[in-house]
């Protein structure tokens, strides 16, 4: 986790400076920054809660259904 | 408009798709593929693939209503925002997550086979920098690159079959045509469809290309070009190791390339091949990754997409690091719902073409109207 932060730490701070270099405006500072910290709390969650819960999970629960119920058709039920 | 952007010939379409196309199914799928449709995996191949190719075709058209406008800014002029930023999300989260399950699916055949005891997070993060490195120099530079190895992976992957050539069993080759379990061809084209039908994200990259009506020709050429070497890796691995054998392993194609014993010195032929096939899986992640970072781009309305590249490659790779808990789950989310998922993003163009192509015909018929 710490690992994580420190990563996140040195990309906001090469973002900032490239933002810097470019001249850019506050928006896309803002928009940056907050898309940064976002990922950064997203990948936070999900090392942490890796033992109860992953992205497969989430696929699995909400297309598998679906997958049985058009492609294969009753067959693959019983 | 259209000038300011660098542009993508039909001939680099091309090249990019047909390597694009026959790598994940070459390296990862063949077993499954093979498990599914036994001998008749040619027509599962056929069907699958020129099914799929209908997804672009879709996309194709609706991007050709605009062809110089990207697709993330003028969505919400067809749909609305309220439905078109949720579906937006629905297919960067797609192409993400397509790319982070490539990468996993690399990095867990590089350490099982070349790389024992190495950890996960040193492959991904190396292979990470040079997909990095890739998508922050943009578009040009993907297609270049795979112009660049297109050659040479032709021409590795075509000499794979010369080389087994006398260890084929060819009395097993009349089972093509007379062994056919529709049932397993029916699942094996529906892999392949999904496969070949995510080349409906042409629709992002639409105003880069610079021979726009050439499109659906290169797509088609690679289509083709991808089947023709699939079924020349494919073929004589069914007819070297039986297909209940193929579907067992792992990657059956490292089996075939190693089966290889052209002489003394070529003996240890597979770190080169491989690497030759590791770079197409490069240009696939790359090219998964850039389409993601283009839409969000574009949906922020920002200037360019370099200052979201690098958080969006740590994200990729944190999602291909904890996706699943072991190799053993990715194989079971291939067969329970990651197909639909793949299948449902594609299809998301075909309904903004059909609200348009309504929305367009009302339009036209409220303005006769009001001539009238």
């Amino acid at each position: 986790m710490i690992i994580i932060a420190f990563i996140y730490a040195c990309l906001l701070f090469f973002e900032w400076r490239y933002l810097k270099r470019k001249n850019r405006t506050a928006r896309t500072y803002r928009i940056v920054f907050a898309f940064v910290i976002f990922t950064f709390l997203s990948m936070e969650a999900l090392y942490y809660f890796r033992d109860q819960f992953t992205l497969a999970d989430v696929i699995e629960m909400v297309f598998d259904p679906m997958e049985k119920f058009i492609v294969w058709g009753i067959e693959k039920n019983e | 408009m259209n000038d300011k952007y660098e542009k993508v010939t039909p001939t680099q379409l091309y090249m990019l798709f047909s390597l694009y196309l026959f790598t994940t199914i070459l390296s990862f799928r063949q077993g499954a593929l093979v498990g599914e449709a036994k001998f008749g995996v040619w027509v599962s191949l056929l069907i699958g693939s020129f099914g799929g190719l209908l997804f672009p075709y879709f996309s194709y058209r609706l991007a050709k209503r605009r062809p110089t406008r990207f697709f993330s800014h003028y969505g919400r002029e067809i749909v609305g925002s309220w439905l078109h930023y949720p579906l937006v999300s629905i297919m960067i989260f797609s192409y993400l997550f397509s790319a982070a399950f490539v990468l996993r699916e690399m990095q867990d055949f590089m350490v099982e086979v070349f790389l024992p005891d190495t950890p996960d997070w040193a492959v991904t993060s190396i292979f990470c920098i040079c997909v990095a490195y890739a998508v922050r120099s943009g578009v040009q530079t993907i297609f270049r690159c795979a112009q660049g190895v297109f050659f040479l992976t032709m021409i590795g992957m075509l000499l794979i079959p010369v080389f087994v050539m006398g260890e084929l069993n060819k009395d097993m080759s009349v089972a093509f045509l007379n062994h056919f379990d529709w049932k397993g061809i029916g699942s094996g084209s529906y892999l392949v469809a999904s496969l070949y039908g995510q080349m409906s994200f042409i629709l992002f990259l639409f105003p880069f290309f610079s021979n726009q009506q050439k499109t659906m020709k290169s797509l088609i050429w690679a289509t083709v070009t991808s089947l023709f070497i699939i079924c020349s890796n494919l073929i004589p691995t069914i007819l070297i190791f039986g297909p209940e054998l193929t579907s067992n392993l792992i990657y059956p194609e490292l089996e075939l390339i190693r089966y290889i014993r052209a002489g003394y010195f070529l003996e240890n032929l597979d770190p080169v091949l491989i690497s030759i096939w590791l770079t197409s899986l490069f240009i696939k992640i790359s090219l998964f990754l850039y389409v993601a970072i283009l839409i969000l781009t574009h949906s922020f309305s920002l200037q360019d997409h370099k200052p979201l590249s690098l958080t969006m490659t740590i994200l990729m790779a944190g999602i291909s690091l904890l996706m699943v808990r072991t190799g053993a789950d990715l194989v079971r989310l291939m067969g329970h719902g990651e197909v639909m998922f793949l299948i449902v993003t594609e299809a998301i163009p075909i309904l903004y073409l059909v609200v348009d192509w309504i929305r367009s015909r009302l339009g036209k018929s409220s303005n006769e109207k009001a001539k009238a």
